[in-house]
């Protein structure tokens, strides 16, 4: 009985510490950032007289949209469940989710002795992605003011291996869970074989992730529900 | 031909891009502070906060050298400012190329033609600006999803934790798989670092401060495996 008190004690202490000002902070920071974003073609405009006609913004837009509206929608909802609303606010306004902000997450995480899903878990992946967008600032300031002759001077075999980041990050962050839940990881993998080869017939290329991830939940709950019974 | 450039990295050009990395760099030292807070009020300790900050900064070191190699190839196209700033918010490079060739198709050019002027520039400055649309269903929806994930939890501790686990088991094993059928490297440095994260799963249960480095040492594998195994067709 104590315990279930103690317990929602930290409860209540976590939402007023943290739950409810990341909602404050996020929709701040978004909201401002979402108006600085079109600063650059305002200043086009207004310095150097250079816009668009009204239909060639549209056609634009139109082009923008088609490629982006479903992960805009999509995107959200699937990786909400593991980012929370903090680190759905910061992921989502400084981007690289699944190449940089997911993994440094679950990095601090595991770094930090913290389950995922707990108030722990979302406080260090806060911290860890805050680390990153740290890291990501200072590299690409430094990369600007100094990048080129960096670049020149690296051997073209380190360089083009750059463009294999993406699998060995995914990777190792999939085998940091995969430890947890084996046999789900394996499923994962399957499914996503025949959702790529065969799925992408019928589906929409924006929903195969959706697809599998949902799989993966059904699976989930369907063997806590058994396990749960036969207790 | 290539004037455009000359607006493109004018000073002008970098103060309307600086105000926006500034609010991203304000977002991420509140959340650091809250954190640091709400972790004191509810037991946890400082010790385990500054861990997870700094291992989410060395975890970042990789990725943000692939980034910032892209970044060479989007500053080489629409000056430095603009590619600075667009890569420190939303999307991802490949994201951003993409829309920034897209302002220019708007107006039939190709970007890094000839034709590609201060006209198709601009166009390309707003491809990129108008994919910020894509912040707009966070700002609206964010907060009421939390309001969902609770009334569907009831705050019941494991159901939290078996989907946060189960959806990340998800996305990984997509982004995982669907890169590594692409081709031999992609396939190579997926492999090394699956197995190499095993390995110092393994070593961090006798040395805890491998967990700091885990993803750091499993990508450097991962890519070594790729540059080696690239050429190799099968």
């Amino acid at each position: 009985m104590e315990n279930s008190t103690n317990s929602e004690n930290m409860k209540a202490e976590y939402k007023k510490y943290f739950g409810d000002p990341a909602i404050k902070i996020g929709r701040t920071t978004v909201g401002i950032a979402f108006c600085l974003a079109f600063l650059p073609p305002v200043v086009l405009a207004v310095v150097f007289k250079v816009i668009p006609t009204f239909s060639e913004i549209i056609s634009i837009f139109t082009l923008v949209a088609s490629a982006g509206f479903a992960w805009w929608i999509v995107e959200p909802i699937s990786y909400f469940p593991v980012l929370g609303a903090a680190g759905s606010y910061m992921a989502f306004l400084s981007g690289n989710i699944s190449n940089m902000r997911l993994p440094c997450a679950v990095a601090a995480q595991e770094a930090a002795d913290a389950v995922p899903g707990t108030e722990k878990g979302e406080l260090m992946a806060t911290l860890g992605i805050a680390g990153s967008m740290i890291t990501n600032l200072v590299f690409l300031t430094l990369g600007v003011l100094g990048g080129t002759i960096l670049l020149n001077n690296l051997p073209k075999r380190v360089i083009d291996s750059f463009n294999y980041v993406l699998p060995a990050i995914v990777g190792s962050i999939l085998m940091t869970y995969a430890v947890k839940r084996p046999v789900l990881a394996v499923i994962g993998i399957v499914s996503t074989i025949f959702l790529v080869k065969i799925g992408v017939l019928f589906i929409p290329s924006p929903l195969i992730m959706p697809v599998n991830v949902i799989l993966i939940l059904a699976l989930a709950i369907y063997k806590y529900r058994k396990n749960k019974k036969e207790q | 031909m290539n004037n455009y450039l000359d607006v493109a990295n004018s000073p002008v050009m970098w103060l309307a891009s600086v105000p926006i990395v500034i609010v991203v760099l304000i977002q991420a030292i509140l959340y650091t502070k809250k954190a640091f807070l709400a972790a004191s009020k509810i037991g946890i300790p400082k010790s385990d906060c500054i861990k997870a900050f700094r291992t989410g900064m060395i975890s970042a070191i990789g990725p943000a050298v692939s980034i910032f190699i892209v970044m060479i190839g989007l500053m080489a196209a629409v000056g430095s400012p603009v590619a600075w700033m667009r890569l420190s918010i939303m999307g991802s490079a490949a994201a951003e190329m993409l829309n920034a060739g897209f302002g220019a198709q708007a107006l039939g050019i190709t970007m890094g033609t000839a034709e590609y002027d201060l006209r198709a520039y601009t166009a390309s400055v707003w491809g990129m600006s108008l994919f910020t649309f894509g912040l707009l269903p966070i700002f609206f929806f964010t907060h009421r999803m939390e309001k969902v994930k609770n009334k569907i939890t009831n705050n019941n501790s494991d159901i939290l934790i078996l989907i946060s686990t189960a959806c990340m088991l998800g996305i990984m094993t997509y982004m995982t798989a669907s890169n590594a059928m692409k081709n031999t490297g992609m396939f190579a440095a997926a492999l090394g670092s699956v197995i190499a994260t095993y390995i110092l799963i393994l070593l961090s249960k006798k040395y805890k401060w491998i967990n700091e480095y885990q993803l750091g040492i499993a990508m450097i594998v991962g890519l070594i495996c790729a540059s080696i195994f690239s050429g190799v067709t099968l």
